[in-house]
This record gives structure tokens, C-alpha cells and sequence, in this order.
């Protein structure tokens, strides 16, 4: 008998029939998500470690929100959060572009307002000509944000803390993402002509990676054991979800990979590694199967780290810019390569990476430039697609 | 020669000036620029030394590479470009697939 888990969609409450296309085509739907999801959710925009000092901030566009949120490490070293926009006439305070930096304020290049890394107003420039002006009153406007295992969370509207928002997540890793030896290695963005669910839906199952995937995996996923690349476990909680897939522990690997594994043990490929298994928290290789390859750790609505057995960690984000429209963000960690041999390992896996993903993405596009054609207003759904069947659920309750 | 790789590397010094190259977003051009014939001929150049190239490298401290020992970096880490092309797609590129300009590589290195 097939070990892996089945009859997840019925053991997650979930009704069998066909999910409605709608929400991935309909303006009017996209602008409930905006107001009902998007306005309220907790969304990573950063690592703790990529601001380290005072002064050091990070700049994040969100279209969704429709701002732009600027992050900073007060002197008391506290990270905040405010939007991107001067007191007076809103002005944007940092040029286009910029996405990080060290500053010891932040002055607005339109009338020379200056902020300081806490937010406050601290120079107007002829404060004398304004009427009934306090600086005290006009600082920056805040922006919730709060911090768990490394990662910045911002919220613009939040119902709940960070903490009761990340429910069943929230103690599940132990601190496991939360070192600054995990150095970010490779960092791609895209912008891709399609609903954020239809993108962030191809990273929430395998049963497309034996095909879209053949020539890249052309033995890791799928094999004789496990043809259709059944999910090795699955949980759905409230609002997140897990996924654990496992590799085949006979992968073959192709010469120039095999190289590699002889000077490095972190290599974006998806291998078991039952050695790499073991001895982790709960939250990471949570089946504890030795054929474990990695774990899918969505945590709505837009954010996703995946752990492998291979490297400690991968994001990914899908920022909605538009019904049609979603910059795709993907991020890998390794431990600082020491040598060569682990740099050139590194280097692979940005590039292999590259080349999978951008199977997903032309793929992505390939179906939002139909899905409204009237063809088909439902899709049917697997079992192995629970975890795409329960994202529509949650944004459908939330905008209830 | 600005492509000079150590003494002992004479059989791939032929490819340095092609594919020595600096950063991720140049390697990547240059992958896409190249025919299945270039790249196969640099693939099975490079293979053979793998060995020996990375036991030279990892003598060296990454951050201090001398100049012919970064030469020599910079086309492993075109190797590690051109890797799927052979090992996968047995072309430059696949033949559906994102656009990879479209992809930025916001860690151009
Ligand atoms: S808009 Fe910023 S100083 Fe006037
Ligand atoms: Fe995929």
C-alpha cells in the first residue's frame, strides 16, 4: 500500500468540486482582496539581518497596499516600519531604485524636510511661515512591524499580532531561519503576467513537475516508486499551509551535479538526504522521512520558505500588482561559501534554479492569457492539489 | 593577456577570453549568445580539469584570489552556467521558458 497520505481534501473539510476561475480574472475580486486580505495580512518584506545597525534601512514598493514602505533600525535599535512619504506634500523620501541603504535621516529631496531614523520630524526648512506647526505632531506615518525567525513583517491594517497571525507556524521552526550564517546567495525578481494565485499555485504542488519539469528533474520527483510525485505530507491549518515532497533516494545525478556534491553539500537540486533528515525541529522535515527533499511552508497569503535537505533555505514572495499582474520574488540561502568549491556549487544553483523556474513562469503566463476566454469557468482539482484548493478557500471566507 | 590562467592550464586557456567573465548577468549573455557547438566544446574542455581546478582553487583564500586564479574562477563559475545546457537541455537554452532578461538577478555576482 501506498504509504503517503490521501483523502487530504476531505480530512481538511474541504468540498470536492471544481474551483470557480473567477478570482484569478476578476478586477472587482482583486480590488475584495486588496481591501479584505491584503490590507490586514501580516507580509514578510525583509531578514532582520540585511539592516544589522542603526540607521540601516530597507525599502520595499508594495502596490497592493499602494505604497511604499520604508524600514528602518532606530538607535535603540529597534526595527520600524512607515510609509514612504513626506509629512508635507508627500513626497517619496528615497529615490527610485533604492532598496537599501545606511542613512542617519532621511530628508526629503522636494522642500529638504528631514526625518530621523525613529521617524521623527526633526528640520523644516522657514519653520517660521507654517501655521500653527508643531514638528512633534508631523512625523512619519508607522506602519506595524514585528519580526520572527529572522524575517520583517509589516502589516498596514492587522486585526491580530504578528504572533496570533502566524497561529500554527508561530514556535514550529524553534529558531531554526533565525542566524545571520544563512547569507543570501541568489535573489531574483519578476514581473509576471498573471493572477498572484496562479503563480503562487505552481509552487503548492508537484503533480506538474514530472511534466513541466521532465528535462529538469528528470529523475528526482517522479520515479517508480512514486510516478506522480505524490506529496509526502500535507497540512492545511487555518489560513497556512504545509507541503513535504520527497526525492528519490536513487537519484541519478547528471556529472557536472555530482562534482559538485563532492565540494559542497549545499546544491539546489532535490535529493534525499537522510543523513541531512535528522535531528531538525519540528517544523522542518515534519513526516520525519528519510526520503525527505523538502518542505513548502506557505504562509498566507503572499510568503513561502521552503526548506531543503539540500540548503536551509528558500523564499519566495508573489506581490500582487494587478488582477494580471504579480512580481515574483525568489531568494536562496546558503551558509557563506568558504572556498571555490562551495562558490561554484552556489552558482549552479542559481542558475539551475533560474532554468526550472522559468519553465513555471512562461507557463503562468501561458494560462492567464486564456483564462478568461470563456472556455471554462471552473478547474477541476486533485487530491495532490489541496494545497492550491485551500488557498482559494481562505481568501474566499476572508472576503465573506 | 588580460585572460591569463595559471601555468598548467594551457589546454583551456583557448576559451578564457570567451567565457573569463566577471558577473552572473555577463556569463548568462553570453550562454545565451553561444552556439550548442561553442558551448559543448567548453563543457568538455572544462570537465576533465573539474578536479583539478577546484583542488587549485580551494588552496586560496576566495577573497585574495590572485589574478590568473580569478580567471580561472571566473570560468568555473561559467561552467556551472553552461552545466544544465548540456546535462538538460541540450541547448543554449530551453526551448519554453521565461525569458531569462526577464528574470533579474538582483545579485549580480
Ligand atoms: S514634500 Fe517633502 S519637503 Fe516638501
Ligand atoms: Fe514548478
Amino acid at each position: 500500500m501506498d504509504p503517503r497520505p490521501t483523502n487530504l481534501t476531505h480530512k481538511y473539510g474541504m468540498s470536492t468540486e471544481p474551483m470557480p476561475l473567477e478570482p484569478n480574472i476578476s478586477a472587482n475580486y482583486f480590488e475584495q482582496e486588496r481591501e479584505k486580505v491584503f490590507t490586514h495580512s501580516w507580509m514578510n518584506i525583509g531578514r532582520t539581518y540585511d539592516i544589522p545597525n542603526p540607521g540601516d534601512y530597507l525599502v520595499k514598493t508594495i502596490d497592493v497596499l499602494r505604497t511604499s514602505v520604508l524600514i528602518v533600525r532606530g538607535r535603540d535599535h529597534k526595527i520600524r516600519a512607515f510609509h514612504n512619504m513626506c509629512r508635507h506634500r508627500g513626497n517619496k523620501l528615497t529615490a527610485p531604485g533604492i532598496e537599501m541603504g545606511s542613512a542617519k535621516g532621511f530628508s526629503c529631496a522636494f522642500h529638504g524636510w528631514t526625518y530621523d531614523p525613529e521617524g521623527n520630524l526633526v528640520v523644516v526648512p522657514d519653520e517660521a511661515e507654517f501655521f500653527d506647526f508643531d514638528k512633534c505632531d508631523n512625523g512619519l506615518a508607522p506602519i506595524e512591524c514585528d519580526t520572527w525567525e529572522g524575517f520583517i513583517f509589516i502589516a498596514k491594517a492587522p486585526k491580530e499580532s504578528l504572533q496570533s497571525w502566524l497561529g500554527e507556524f508561530y514556535d514550529r521552526f524553534e529558531g531554526y531561519f533565525d542566524t545571520p550564517d544563512y547569507v543570501r546567495v541568489s535573489y531574483y525578481r519578476a514581473e509576471v503576467n498573471a493572477n498572484w494565485k496562479v503563480v503562487l499555485d505552481a509552487f503548492v504542488e508537484a503533480y506538474h513537475a514530472p511534466f513541466l519539469h521532465g528535462g529538469a528533474y528528470p529523475d528526482q520527483l517522479s520515479w517508480e516508486d512514486n510516478r506522480f510525485a505524490h506529496l509526502l505530507g500535507a497540512e492545511m491549518f487555518e489560513r497556512h499551509r504545509v507541503l513535504s515532497i520527497e526525492g528519490n533516494p536513487d537519484h541519478d545525478p547528471s556529472p557536472i551535479e555530482k562534482h559538485l556534491l563532492k565540494y559542497s553539500d549545499q546544491v539546489f537540486t532535490l535529493l534525499a538526504n537522510p543523513e541531512k533528515s535528522k535531528g531538525l525541529p519540528k517544523g522542518i522535515n515534519p513526516t520525519r522521512d528519510d526520503k525527505w527533499a523538502f518542505d513548502i511552508n506557505v504562509i498566507f497569503p503572499n510568503f513561502y520558505i521552503a526548506s531543503m535537505s539540500v540548503m536551509p533555505l528558500v523564499t519566495y514572495h508573489f506581490w500582487p500588482v494587478a488582477v494580471d499582474r504579480t512580481v515574483w520574488q525568489t531568494e536562496h540561502y546558503m551558509f557563506a561559501a568558504k572556498n571555490a568549491g562551495e562558490l561554484l556549487a552556489q552558482q549552479y544553483s542559481k542558475v539551475f534554479a533560474r532554468d526550472v523556474q522559468r519553465e513555471d513562469l512562461i507557463t503562468l503566463e501561458n494560462t492567464q492569457s486564456v483564462l478568461a476566454s470563456g472556455a471554462f469557468t471552473t478547474m477541476p482539482l486533485s487530491d495532490q492539489e489541496v494545497a492550491v484548493r485551500h488557498g482559494y478557500k481562505v481568501v474566499e471566507e476572508m472576503l465573506r | 593577456m588580460t585572460h591569463q590562467l595559471p601555468a598548467g592550464y594551457e589546454d583551456i586557456q583557448p576559451y578564457a577570453d570567451t567565457w573569463a567573465l566577471a558577473t552572473f548577468s555577463q556569463r548568462q549573455s553570453q550562454r545565451l549568445a553561444s552556439s550548442m557547438e561553442d558551448i559543448t566544446a567548453f563543457y568538455q574542455a572544462m570537465m576533465p580539469r573539474f578536479d583539478e581546478v577546484l583542488t587549485h582553487l580551494n588552496r586560496f583564500d576566495l577573497n585574495e584570489l590572485p589574478a590568473a586564479e580569478q580567471t580561472l574562477m571566473h570560468m568555473s563559475l561559467s561552467l556551472a552556467q553552461i552545466g544544465p545546457c548540456v546535462a538538460l537541455w541540450r541547448a543554449p537554452d530551453q526551448e519554453n521558458a521565461f525569458d531569462a532578461e526577464r528574470m533579474e538577478a538582483i545579485l549580480d555576482d
